[in-house]
């Protein structure tokens, strides 16, 4: 096959920077991996010819590095750390309910051809344990944060992108906390979100929660992602 | 996106704790309109990004740069806590070919999750402390290795980068000074390995991550065999605030060897679970109890983890020693990467062990027997005890095991994989011998079945 065009442009847009062609190999095969979800021979092949590397040298670096996957994978690619923060956590449980859900293990495509889940070493997330990543695949390739999981939210998150696509992937409201140690008089909360989770503190106004983020990156996602403020709302109230 | 500081907007909650540092100013400043206009290198600063590096390109020359950041003391926060401007200085000073600053942002150690915020929330940040390394000892390229699965971070920094060249800040000129200066986003593609120093070499140039011997040292014969320096994220990214607030202000806080000031990223079995810049220095207990918001109600202590996963458990007993290289090193354990992880008494050490074993072995990267086999074996001896197959003799085989690897692997992989086992075969042996105990009433329970076949 011919390398897509997106990757020889990625490839021509950076090579100048490099002393060799060579340098460039694995930026080029997780392009690969990001497009069609893993590298196929093929692929490889075609990376090996633009780069000018032995097609054995390519097949040897892919089987290294543990993103890049020599199986089909589904449409959303569903990274699921299991080092210790996020199994203490929970990894074990999620993971069990994602194979009985769709009867396959880690690794396999559900039938739908929407799913594969692995299991991953630690993603660097784990404040917000249990964390995975969903990557969706294709020109327009997105990775998403999904953590602070739960298995009724998995379930439910697994549905809805079923169902929905990856604009099913937006942030949601995991759980609200009181913060411990208050730095003052003031109702301080994590709010604990599929992304992240945020120190804010809460003022009551009406019938109305005004939620003051720690630093001011929620006023940005209220028009993202007004559903996510609805959910704090009603959180707040109940 | 990373959780913030709450302690940045209210001022001091105890005395050893900065209230406002270098990069907490920088919380989500992504664009370089929003760095000139409201980053601070110091909480005391005006605002003004790059004019650091404008100060640097245009009057500094490389010898003073090493200087002031020697004087600054800032060490390596990465791991090893190597001193930054001595490490620039083993760069061959007229070395005729080109020479290249390699950023480590492979953060893979489990509990480690702050270069991931620097990364997102304070790129150009990164971008000027890799220019003023840069010019330090005469590289004219900086790669910054980040792993494969950080893409927001990939986009993020890139998207910065472009910016940078667009305002002609990087690129053949930057701010009109005839200092060619180019920086290359690099990712990674999933392996641990490649956050140890000559491995990430490797996979720059498009190999398989395997480590290379030392000497020569990469600041000899890196990349391309030329001189490389590598360092940290964290440690580039303190470098800015050097030229604004000036070396006394590092050297005025945290301890008298480990001078300044340190992110940590504190996980495991507390409340607020996040990330936060102290001094070096603050005991252990402060971080966890008023920045962590301590354990959860009716938890005791059992273990902390100082530096991420591949140093030796702490036990409560050291719970106040302060958090700077040496003292934790007094304490029997290492700061590494600040990485902090806190376990309380409902959790099973063997456990632990047993997931960070799965982690190593999994991680091993093959090329020395001591590492690739001692870490699979020490992972099977602990998945045969947790499945009740257990007996006393496995601490001393865990121990043999362990002095196998130490010291003997052919780069620090194999003691990251052997320290942490080690430490806990000997200071936390009564969570071992529980299992022991229950396989030996399991046998007993069941009888001798040769007997009964007698």
């Amino acid at each position: 096959m011919e390398l897509p065009e997106s990757i020889r442009g990625f490839i021509a847009e950076r090579i100048s920077r490099y002393p060799n062609k060579k340098a460039l190999l694995i930026p080029a095969l997780m392009e690969c991996q990001k497009l069609f979800g893993q590298v196929t021979p093929e692929a490889a092949q075609a990376v090996a010819s633009e780069l000018d590397l032995p097609f054995a040298e390519v097949q040897s670096v892919i089987s290294f590095y543990t993103m890049l996957n020599r199986r089909p994978t589904g449409e959303f690619l569903i990274a699921m750390c299991g080092t210790w923060n996020c199994e203490h956590g929970g990894t074990a449980a999620l993971i069990e309910h994602f194979t009985k859900k769709y009867g396959v293990e880690p690794g396999e495509v559900t039938k739908d051809g929407k799913f594969t889940l692995l299991r991953v070493e630690c993603l660097a997330d784990c404040h917000n344990a249990p964390s995975s990543q969903f990557y969706h695949r294709g020109e327009d390739f997105k990775a998403y944060w999904v953590n602070n999981l739960t298995v009724e939210l998995f379930d439910q998150v697994l549905d809805e992108v079923a169902a929905g696509g990856p604009a099913a992937l937006r942030e949601r409201l995991v759980r609200i906390e009181d913060k411990a140690n208050p730095p003052d008089d003031r109702r301080w909360i994590w709010l604990v979100t599929t992304n992240s989770q945020y120190p804010a503190w809460v003022e009551q106004a009406g019938g109305e929660y005004i939620v003051h983020d720690a630093y001011g990156r929620l006023g940005d996602l209220k028009q993202e992602n007004p559903q996510l403020f609805a959910e704090i709302q009603a959180a707040l109230k109940g | 996106m990373a959780k913030g500081n709450p302690i940045l907007q209210n001022g001091v909650i105890s005395e050893w704790i900065t209230p406002v540092t270098t990069l907490n100013n920088e919380l989500g400043i992504r664009s370089l309109a929003d760095y000139k206009a409201k980053a601070r290198y110091i909480p005391e600063g005006s605002p003004g990004g790059y004019r650091s590096a404008e100060k640097v390109y245009k009057d500094i020359d490389a010898e003073t740069i090493i200087e002031q950041v020697k004087a600054a003391g800032i060490r390596g926060k990465g791991g090893a806590g190597f001193p930054a401007g001595l490490k620039w200085s083993f760069v061959p000073k007229n070395h005729p070919g080109p020479k290249y600053l390699a950023i480590n942002a492979d953060e893979g150690e489990p509990g480690t999750f702050k270069d991931r915020f620097i990364l997102e929330d304070c790129p150009h940040r990164l971008i000027e402390g890799a220019m003023i390394a840069c010019k330090a000892f005469g590289a004219h390229d900086a790669f910054c290795y980040i792993r494969g699965e950080f893409y927001d971070a990939i986009a993020i920094l890139d998207r910065a980068v472009k910016e940078a060249y667009a305002a002609g800040i990087l690129g053949d000129k930057p701010f009109g000074v005839d200092y060619p200066m180019h920086f290359t986003v690099h990712t990674g593609a999933g392996a641990y390995i490649c956050g140890e120093e000559t491995s990430m070499l490797s996979s720059i140039m498009g190999e398989r991550g395997h480590p290379r011997m030392k000497p020569p040292f990469p600041a000899v014969e890196g990349l391309w065999r030329k001189p490389t320096i590598i360092n940290n994220v964290e440690t580039i990214a303190t470098v800015p605030a050097v030229f604004d607030a000036g070396p006394d202000w590092f050297t005025r806080r945290g301890t008298e060897k480990s001078p300044g000031i340190k992110l940590v990223s504190v996980s495991g079995c507390v409340r607020n679970p996040g990330w936060w810049e102290v001094e070096y220095g603050v005991p252990i207990s402060t971080i966890i109890d008023e920045l962590a918001g301590g354990l959860k109600p009716g938890r005791k202590l059992k273990a902390v983890i100082p530096g991420g996963s591949s140093c030796p458990l702490l036990q409560p007993a050291f719970a106040d020693t302060p958090f700077d290289y040496e003292s934790v090193m007094k304490a029997g354990s290492m700061l590494g990467s600040a990485a902090m992880i806190v376990l309380d008494d409902t959790v099973d050490i063997v456990k632990v062990m047993h997931n960070f074993s799965h982690f190593y072995a999994h991680e091993s990267c093959g090329k020395c027997t001591p590492c690739r086999e001692g870490t699979r074996w020490m992972l099977m001896i602990h998945e045969r005890i947790l499945a009740g197959g257990g007996s006393p003799a496995d601490l001393e085989l865990l121990k043999d095991i362990v002095n196998g690897i130490e010291a003997k692997s052919f780069c620090p992989l194999g003691d990251a994989a052997a320290w942490p086992v080690k430490s806990a075969v000997n200071r936390y042996a009564e969570d071992y011998e529980r299992y022991f105990k229950a396989a030996q009433a399991e046998i007993e329970s069941t009888g001798n079945p040769l007997a009964e076949a007698g």
